[in-house]
């Protein structure tokens, strides 16, 4: 399961939450690119209030990053 | 003259310019930051840029031995199959080498296993191995006794994208069975050279081009907060970590491959531990 997450400072990145890791949005960090491939297979992403989002909508969302 | 008649003086430390033949980092397993020695069962990175996983069952890996002779140990603890124990190669430590052939040459032993099979294999996209191709696996066939092998793989154009060297290609184990590796070198040609010797901070530093772990001040608050720099510039922006020492709700985010900024931990200053990966 992922959370989204936008710092005041710095970029945005993504929560992985089995281990609180922070994992920014760069194409070529393996740990992105498996989190889109997760969420693209189903596994769950939630907004950054800690909304989970519906499949649909995080397909859309993960279409947009790089 | 052939690297085979140069003396072992001038390929090891100090060797000059038949420094940094192996493409390998780590080949020698000595550096283990996160496990320091200790074993571990969770399938990913074990010694530093070296990572295991099986399809079924449960094993451990561990750096033993001691300095100057250390090895990675696996041992299952139930039977496993479709074990993998490689280390990814990015691209721009081994582009040159596309089309060309080249040597790995590793020690192994086994309490059990007589046949192991050894593979390189190339990242579909330019540093992206979550899909990859195949080049060749060569069957070696080992011993109880620790034992120095050589083999030969030709690397294609596509080598270009970085590699992989899986030194136990979908290997099944019984349980007790164990698999020690040490000494791991890639190089170019078709001479299996002595293994090279880096000296131990040079080597940790080619590690911490992927992973490393630190110490660090959390601020209180954003406002307070301030950009630092990690030990090494980071192969690509980092996954990271933090562990604050008192405290909640610290982040932690990074600011490209060369910095991070650890805040808002509730109006409360604190020493953290961070960790930073950029692993292929």
């Amino acid at each position: 399961m992922y959370k989204l997450y936008k710092p005041e400072l710095g970029s945005e990145n993504v929560i992985r939450l089995s281990d609180n890791a922070f994992i920014p949005f760069d194409p070529v960090n393996t740990d992105y690119q498996k989190f889109k491939l997760d969420v693209t297979n189903g596994d769950q992403l939630q907004d950054a209030d800690g909304n989970v989002m519906t499949q649909d909508a995080a397909n859309a969302f993960i279409a947009t990053l790089p | 003259m052939p690297l085979t008649q140069v003396p072992d003086s001038m390929l090891g430390l100090g060797g000059g310019g038949f420094s940094f033949r192996n493409r390998i980092i780590n080949g020698a397993m000595m550096i283990d930051q996160r496990n320091a020695g200790a074993s571990t069962s969770t399938q990913g990175y074990c010694v530093d840029r070296w990572a295991f996983g099986s399809s079924t069952g449960t094993l451990t890996a561990q750096r033993t031995g001691s300095v100057g002779a250390y090895s990675l140990t696996l041992t299952a603890t139930s039977a496993v199959t479709a074990l993998n124990v490689y280390q990814r190669i990015e691209s721009v430590n081994v582009a040159d080498l596309a089309g060309l052939v080249v040597t790995v040459s590793f020690i192994a032993s086994s309490n059990a296993i007589t046949t192991l099979p050894v593979s390189v294999g190339y990242a579909n996209a330019v540093d992206n191995f979550s899909s990859s191709t195949l080049i060749a696996s060569n069957n070696i066939t080992i011993t109880s006794t620790p034992t120095r092998y050589t083999t030969q793989f030709t690397l294609p154009a596509n080598a270009t994208n970085g590699i992989y060297l899986n030194i136990a290609n979908s290997l099944s184990m019984a349980s007790g069975n164990t698999l020690i590796i040490s000494s791991v070198q890639l190089e170019k040609g078709t001479v299996a050279t002595p293994f090279e010797v880096r000296p131990y901070g040079t080597e940790l530093a080619l590690c911490q081009r992927y992973y490393e772990f630190g110490r660090t001040l959390v601020s209180a608050s954003v406002a307070n907060s301030y950009q630092q720099s990690f030990l090494v510039t980071k192969r690509a922006t980092p996954t990271l970590g933090l562990t604050i020492d008192a405290g909640t709700g610290a982040v932690i985010s990074a600011d490209g491959s060369s910095n991070f900024r650890p805040t808002a931990n509730n109006n409360q200053l604190s020493a953290a531990t961070y960790t930073a990966s950029s692993e292929l």
